[in-house]
């Protein structure tokens, strides 16, 4: 949540239109992060110079960075691509406070508190003090004068699952393809060329990598203090997701165990990804997907990946599927026999 | 394949009626050594062999020895396997695929699940980090009725199937020109499994009787009281009449009353469904497979006398459950091509019992059991009237210190033809006794018998059925050095029963030949 509000400030921040009109819809934290009464605290740590006006603000007050620049003057030359984030940084804010600004809507801070396990390709020195033209000219360095580096932290998060962050601010808006053993999908970067991600942990040791392209752009093995327990599905679907997965059990010890049903609708995972880890204890549990044609996904193939945790280790099933035609919009789809039921072993 | 012989079929009718025979020759082969060459209408291609449609008559020829030159060759790197898989659901929808999967894990190759339906997927196989795909396989999960239909009917090259084909059905066969079903070349048992009947966990019902359970599904008992339960009617839970698992429930409980199921049954499509429905109403009787059991509680299978056998992995490997049921599969007369071919040759193989067992069933890989697990026939033995204590010391000296092997055999009733289980357990046996599996150790296959008549002559058929599978076995083990391995037979009559003698179903599984392995002295 702390992630999301950084990201989202800074993501207000620089999508601001000049004109003052639309700015008023984007008043209030709740677009950001509800309910977070941390905010501006949290913010303060990413804070490298609190000397500085502007940083200090953007710790005490985001609702500052929505009110819009009285001065349009800049000596700052953006990319006709990121026009509107010049337009909004320049007129108050100098080449030697925006980095620091900027840093603080990156993703470091390890998620509960755990401690990062990072790997870190620094692709340039952190040069702030330097003329913005030269900032802008230099292929080493973003349009927002962040070095190129390319950094990958993972952290521990609850119930088995790992936090990912990703940072390259050369690799804004990039659909890039984050790989964690079997799991394997697209992501795409926010405009400073940020993701994070919450993906289920299926062993101890993990390797975690991002590829643009073919490319592998960062690398990283993520280990656990212990082994991950307990039969697991995770489903990742490539493109669109036109089923979800769902659980059936008349198991009364699962029926208990409410908290590990719920996690197969983990907010917290990408969109396309769903995971069901079982109990320690159980006798069967069905699975089935369950989707309805519509006008987006009918008579169209969506590819996803099965990856299982089972007693032989991890199994990855590649499937496809193809809706039915559009002439069946509003018909739902079941089926059961595609996820193979978790039963209680008997041989 | 289907496809590609209907465009080479149309294709030669097309030529024959457009361009003459002369235009038809799109083909010429030519040996190796060049000395002979035919031309002729390409039919088809499997990947191995041309088959040709020539001047003097349809020819199939090796595509390991000709040259192919002409409009028509295929190009053989470009040539797709692919095959059907039909029939039931029970098998069709995770041991199939499980089995597809691990098989092309097992030769390098990528498989991508195209699933169509929820009773329909095709497997593609192709290689790792090329797009060249090597076989698609289709596969239909229905149920066993329509698998055979599929076979028959030439939409599909093997079936799968909870039953053995029906003489109807092989009539059928026969008459459709897709050949005899009943011969022992077109089956082989996949994996076992075997039919169950549940309660739910909160029922006391521990046992049962196949000849009671008949007269519950046909409804002649009907309420709880009638079998010592709590005054509650019974809720009686079925399959879908064209399911396998029906059929079979029908074959091996119903007809021992001859009397059909009751009108008053909930009935299931999915054995997953019924086991749900039992396992939830503790006034509910139902039945399913021992890889489909869900929550829901088994019965053991009882006689009068009381004992009674579980349905566990090693009586249903060892076939001293009852109701063990063979999953089969039945194949085309056709030659399939030899990626459907290694298929199935997997399917048969140990690299198979993996898979088969994490999808819940039961493989037919070789385990063992000591003397000291032996205890509930021991004990069936000692509470026997009129067992000779002598017998039981003699039983206990000739297996001491061994093992006994979850393979025994079985005869079909009045005979010592093997049934069709105990026939694939003899040729596996005999595989590893040939591949040296069994050096060094001696192998004593213990003859036994049911009950009925008088007990010497029971004593002299053991012995005989004893021998008479000691005899298969060196036959069917032809490049076994048999010095190797010591082969002993021995008899021990009706001393040792597994079931009770009052029904035909507990005498079948008392007539059996146990292997018991040592190390050879």
């Amino acid at each position: 949540m702390k992630t999301l509000l950084k990201f989202g400030l800074a993501g207000a921040l620089i999508m601001l239109p000049s004109a003052a009109g639309p700015l008023i819809e984007i008043t209030e934290p709740v677009l950001l992060a509800a309910n977070d009464t941390t905010t501006d605290t949290e913010i303060s740590k990413f804070s490298v110079d609190q000397n500085t006006t502007n940083v200090s603000r953007v710790s005490s007050s985001p609702a500052l960075f929505l009110t819009p620049p009285s001065d349009t003057t800049s000596d700052f030359a953006a990319p006709a691509n990121l026009q509107t984030a010049a337009m909004v940084v320049a007129p108050t804010i100098k080449h030697r406070t925006l980095i620091p600004m900027i840093m603080a809507a990156m993703p470091a801070e390890p998620a509960h508190g755990a401690l990062p396990v990072a790997y870190t390709r620094p692709m340039s020195a952190q040069t702030p003090d330097v003329d913005s033209r030269q900032l802008l000219s230099d292929p080493n360095l973003s349009a927002f004068g962040l070095p190129c580096r390319q950094e990958l932290t993972i952290t521990v998060a609850p119930n088995d699952m790992m936090a990912i962050m990703f940072n390259a601010p050369c690799l804004n808006e990039r659909s890039l393809t984050l790989a964690a053993g079997e799991m394997e999908l697209s992501v795409t970067t926010d405009i400073f060329g940020n993701f994070a991600t919450h993906l289920p942990q299926l062993t101890q040791e993990t390797q975690v990598s991002i590829f643009d392209g073919a490319n592998l752009l960062v690398s990283s093995n993520f280990t656990l203090d212990h082994t991950p327990v307990g039969e697991a599905y995770v489903l990742i679907w490539k493109d669109i997701a036109p089923m979800n997965l769902f659980v059936r059990s008349n198991d009364l010890v699962l029926r208990r165990d409410k908290g590990r049903l719920g996690l197969i609708e983990n907010s917290r995972t990408p969109t396309g990804l769903t995971h069901f880890t079982a109990p320690e204890k159980f006798q069967s549990i069905r699975f089935s997907l369950v989707g309805t044609v519509d006008a987006e996904n009918c008579g169209q193939v969506s590819k996803a990946r099965l990856v299982h945790r089972g007693n032989v280790g991890i199994e990855s099933t590649d499937l496809q599927f193809r809706m039915p035609d559009c002439d069946q919009i509003g018909k739902t789809l079941e089926l059961r026999s595609v996820i193979p039921d978790m039963k209680m072993a008997r041989n | 394949m289907r496809q590609w012989l209907i465009k080479a079929a149309t294709f030669c009718c097309v030529s024959l009626l457009g361009f003459g025979w002369a235009m038809a020759q799109d083909v010429t082969l030519t040996s190796r050594d060049g000395a002979v060459t035919i031309s002729g209408t390409l039919l088809g291609y499997d990947g191995e062999f041309y088959k040709l449609d020539t001047p003097y008559g349809p020819l199939s020829l090796d595509g390991e020895g000709v040259d192919c030159t002409g409009v028509g060759c295929p190009d053989p790197q470009a040539f797709i396997a692919e095959f059907t898989i039909s029939g039931s659901s029970t098998i069709g929808s995770v041991l199939m695929p499980a089995l597809l999967t691990t098989f092309a894990q097992n030769k390098g190759l990528d498989i991508l699940r195209e699933v169509e339906t929820d009773a329909r997927s095709t497997f593609v196989m192709s290689e790792r980090n090329s797009d060249r795909v090597r076989a698609k396989v289709h596969v239909n999960s229905n149920d066993t009725d329509a698998g055979f239909h599929d076979l028959i009917a030439g939409n599909s090259d093997v079936v799968m199937a909870m039953r053995p084909v029906r003489d109807d059905e092989v009539r059928l066969s026969i008459t459709a020109g897709t050949g005899d079903l009943s011969k022992s070349s077109r089956v082989r048992v996949l994996a076992l499994d075997g039919m169950v009947i549940t309660v739910a966990p909160t029922n006391p019902l521990g046992l049962i009787s196949p000849e009671m359970a008949a007269q519950i599904f046909a409804g002649d008992i009907t309420n709880w009281a009638e079998i010592n339960g709590v005054d509650a009617p019974i809720q009686v839970h079925s399959m879908t009449a064209n399911s396998g698992l029906a059929q079979l429930f029908e074959d091996q409980i119903l007809s021992l009353i001859r009397k059909p199921l009751t009108i008053a049954a909930n009935l299931h499509e999915f054995a997953a469904d019924l086991v749900d429905a039992v396992a939830q109403d503790p006034f509910a009787i139902g039945y399913s497979t021992y890889s489909e059991l869900g929550n829901a509680e088994p019965l053991k299978i009882s006689g009068t006398c009381g004992i009674g056998v579980a349905p566990q992995t090693w009586q249903i490997k060892n076939s001293d459950y009852p109701l063990t049921s063979p999953l089969l599969v039945y194949t085309s007369h056709t030659r399939l091509p030899r990626l459907a071919r290694d298929f199935l040759g997997f399917i048969a193989s140990r690299s198979a019992d993996i898979a088969i067992r994490r999808a819940g069933f039961v493989d037919q890989s070789l385990d063992t059991q000591r003397l000291t697990e032996q205890g509930e026939i021991l004990a069936n033995a000692i509470e026997k009237p009129d067992n000779d204590i002598a017998e039981i010391r003699r039983y206990l000296d000739v297996v001491r210190g061994g093992k006994k092997l979850s393979v025994s055999f079985h005869f079909k009733s009045g005979s010592t033809d093997l049934d069709v289980q105990s026939s694939g357990n003899l040729e596996r046996l005999a595989q590893i006794i040939e591949i040296g599996g069994m050096d060094g150790k001696e192998l004593i296959f213990v003859g036994h018998s049911d009950g009925e008549g008088d007990a010497g002559i029971n004593q002299s058929i053991s012995n005989r059925r004893s021998n008479a599978v000691l005899r298969d076995i060196r036959r069917a083990a032809k490049s076994a050095d048999l010095s190797r391995v010591k082969l002993s037979g021995v008899g021990f009559g009706e001393v040792f029963p597994i079931a009770c003698d009052d029904s035909e179903w507990g005498k079948r599984i008392n007539r059996r030949v146990e292997v018991w392995i040592k190390e050879a002295g």
